[in-house]
């Protein structure tokens, strides 16, 4: 090892810093090394210098000096620590006020999902109309919100101009509908002394009292009156949409879909409650065996990992598989509905342009990059779950509003999910095409 | 067995077990509102704590207003001082801080790092009102040497040898490498020797 290797170490080794081995090695070297024991002598007397020449004098000076903070001290003013206590309570009330913004936010985001997730799947015209509005506008951050807003300004196009305590005061008073019309939230607000007006009064939409309840074992949130659907379709509903279906229709696969959902539930009851019965019957056995090939040559779903039953037992197949079937279906419904939801909070002008202190962190911290993978991700879930829809759904108008999404996204060049939906699309080329040759 | 604490301990919390010593009973004291007890805290702690800010700032009159508003800030907060530990190294801790934040107001620096590699470096080598805190020349020498260090190598001197940090400690303090801390001190220490070279 070379000599500078050692002479680098010496101040650490003069300190006890350096590490056993180390400490050891250089040790060594000294024993050995006239240079390097004079330089740590050096060390050591510099150290003993230092030690007793910076010593400070005992002169008046201190005396003096322990006078004057004791005259400081006394002489300091109680309203001094007063003013203190009220910055360090400022500092707190915005503290508060960032997490009441989050809980206002993240009450918006639940009331939003628990209302139309509901209703999307309980109403498949609500689902088209959403449908339509990607379609025809995927950007459109015009849908009405749930709550209706009695000022002028649409909760879409709020002013970058307003201020903070505007905003703060407009989520208050969103947090106070919410509660009022929920009755589950409940937080302490202190509204900030301010004097801006606020932008909206939002209020809750009209909600009758429930009478019938919709059948699903799922969704039991809510019971709502058929009568009041139409209205809270309306409010979902964008304006600039136009529905493409006629009300006869979307009353028609409304209770085609409800027919579905009761009969999926009766197979699911049956299902648990299934005895196998003995085939004494061969003519029986054949029929069912036809069934099931018959279902088996339906393509798979994508994605899934339903197990249709292959057992032989008979009175159990059929039912299995047909039940399996609309499970599944249930299944891409309820995905595509996430997924829209997750799709409409990304559109939403109101997170993205809202000043509040949390939002404005968090869209920092969010890079443009990783937003975008975001939404590439959801484009991707939608396609597979209009794909699945389209090969497993008996309804035509389903199956064709489907296939008319993943062939919008397929067809545009812009977008960097449109590989996905094109994908998509020729997947489900493919099983017509297979259908069509089983049926010859 | 009453432990007593090392002049020179460096250790940021040390913990005093046995009987009581004086400075507790001191601290007790002025924890129940006696005035003249934190007096004397005062007179026994004010010059090692005045040696270790000027180490820092370079600058008597700025040591003197953050060795008052030490005092005063301790003065406030005496009842959250936990009896049982040294009441220096909590000193020093108000001491660093002020220090640093006054640096910064004065400098405009955003960061330590920045406080330590630049800025505060000596003009000239009078010393000015210490002068008259010094008994002789040797000693004034040193002190003349001690401020012709540059800034960052200063700053880990006066760590090291007036507060008695280990190399982690100043390392973390001032958020540089271990190895950096001990290539600091092994200069500020070279550059010492070259200049009172005679005294050794």
């Amino acid at each position: 090892m070379e000599h500078q290797f050692f002479r680098d170490r010496l101040s650490a080794y003069f300190d006890h810093e350096l590490k056993n081995e180390e400490h050891a090695i250089v040790h060594q070297h000294i024993e050995e090394c006239p240079d390097c024991q004079k330089e740590l002598a050096e060390l050591e007397k510099l150290e003993t210098l230092i030690a007793e020449k910076t010593e400070l004098a005992h002169t008046d000076y201190w005396e003096k000096s322990a006078q004057k903070i004791e005259s400081a001290i006394s002489s300091k003013p109680q309203t001094e620590i007063v003013e203190i206590k009220k910055t360090s309570s400022k500092g707190l009330w915005w503290k508060l006020t960032g997490v009441a913004a989050s809980l206002v936010l993240v009450a918006i985001f639940a009331f939003e999902q628990k209302d139309s997730g509901d209703e999307l799947l309980m109403d498949s015209p609500k689902l088209y109309s959403i449908q339509n509005d990607l379609i025809f506008d995927d950007t459109s951050s015009d849908s009405e919100p749930e709550l209706q807003s009695s000022n002028p300004n649409k909760a879409g196009d709020i002013n970058e101009k307003e201020s903070d305590d505007a905003i703060l005061k407009s989520d208050d008073e969103l947090k106070e509908a919410v509660v009022s019309d929920d009755g589950k939230i409940k937080t302490k607000l202190q509204s900030p002394p301010t004097t801006s007006k606020p932008v909206d009064n939002l209020q809750p939409a009209p909600q009758t009292s429930s009478k019938v309840k919709i059948e699903d074992a799922d969704y039991t949130v809510k019971d709502i009156a058929p009568a009041v659907n139409d209205e809270l379709a309306e409010t979902i509903v964008p304006k600039k949409v136009e529905p493409s279906v006629s009300e006869e229709g979307r009353k028609k696969t409304r209770e085609k879909v409800q027919a579905t959902n009761r009969e999926v539930e009766k197979n699911l009851n049956q299902s648990i409650a299934i005895k196998p019965t003995e085939a004494n019957d061969e003519v029986d056995q054949k029929n069912q065996i036809e069934e099931v090939k018959k279902l088996q040559k339906k393509p798979s779903a994508v994605g899934m990992n339903f197990q249709g039953a292959t057992s032989t037992e008979s009175g159990s197949i059929t039912t299995l598989d047909k039940t399996s079937e609309e499970t599944q279906l249930l299944y891409w419904r309820r995905k595509l509905d996430k997924n829209l939801q997750l799709l409409k909070i990304k559109n939403d002008k109101r997170i993205m342009y809202s000043k509040t202190p949390l939002v404005k962190e968090a869209k920092k911290k969010e890079s443009a990059t990783s937003s975008q993978i975001d939404k590439d991700f959801v484009y991707k879930e939608l396609f597979e779950a209009y794909y699945n829809i389209a090969i497993l759904t008996t309804d035509t108008l389903e199956e064709n509003q489907a296939v008319q999404f993943l062939q919008t996204y397929a067809d545009s060049l812009t977008q960097s999910y449109s590989s996905n939906a094109l994908h998509y699309l020729q997947l489900y080329k493919n099983s017509e095409l297979k259908q069509n040759e089983t049926k010859k | 067995m009453n432990k007593k604490i090392p002049e020179d301990s460096g250790s940021s919390q040390v913990y005093i077990t046995g009987s009581k010593s004086d400075e507790q009973k001191l601290i007790e004291s002025a924890q129940n509102g006696n005035n003249e007890a934190f007096g004397k805290l005062i007179r026994i702690h004010q010059k090692r704590l005045f040696r270790f800010v000027y180490g820092l700032v370079n600058s008597f009159d700025m040591t003197e207003d953050i060795v008052q508003e030490t005092f005063m800030k301790a003065f406030e907060k005496i009842d959250t001082f936990k009896t049982g530990y040294a009441f220096y190294p909590w000193l020093a801790t108000i001491a660093r801080n002020r220090a640093f934040n006054l640096i910064q107001r004065e400098q405009k620096k955003e960061s330590l790092d920045k406080m330590t590699e630049v800025g505060f470096d000596p003009q000239s080598t009078d010393l000015g009102a210490l002068d008259s805190l010094l008994d002789d020349e040797n000693n004034k020498r040193l002190y003349k040497a001690i401020l012709a260090l540059p800034v960052k190598y200063r700053t880990v001197f006066t760590l090291r040898h007036f507060e008695k940090m280990d190399y982690a400690e100043i390392a973390s303090y001032l958020k540089i490498p271990p190895g950096t801390v001990d290539s600091r001190l092994y200069r500020a220490r070279q550059m010492l020797m070259d200049a009172v070279k005679d005294l050794l």
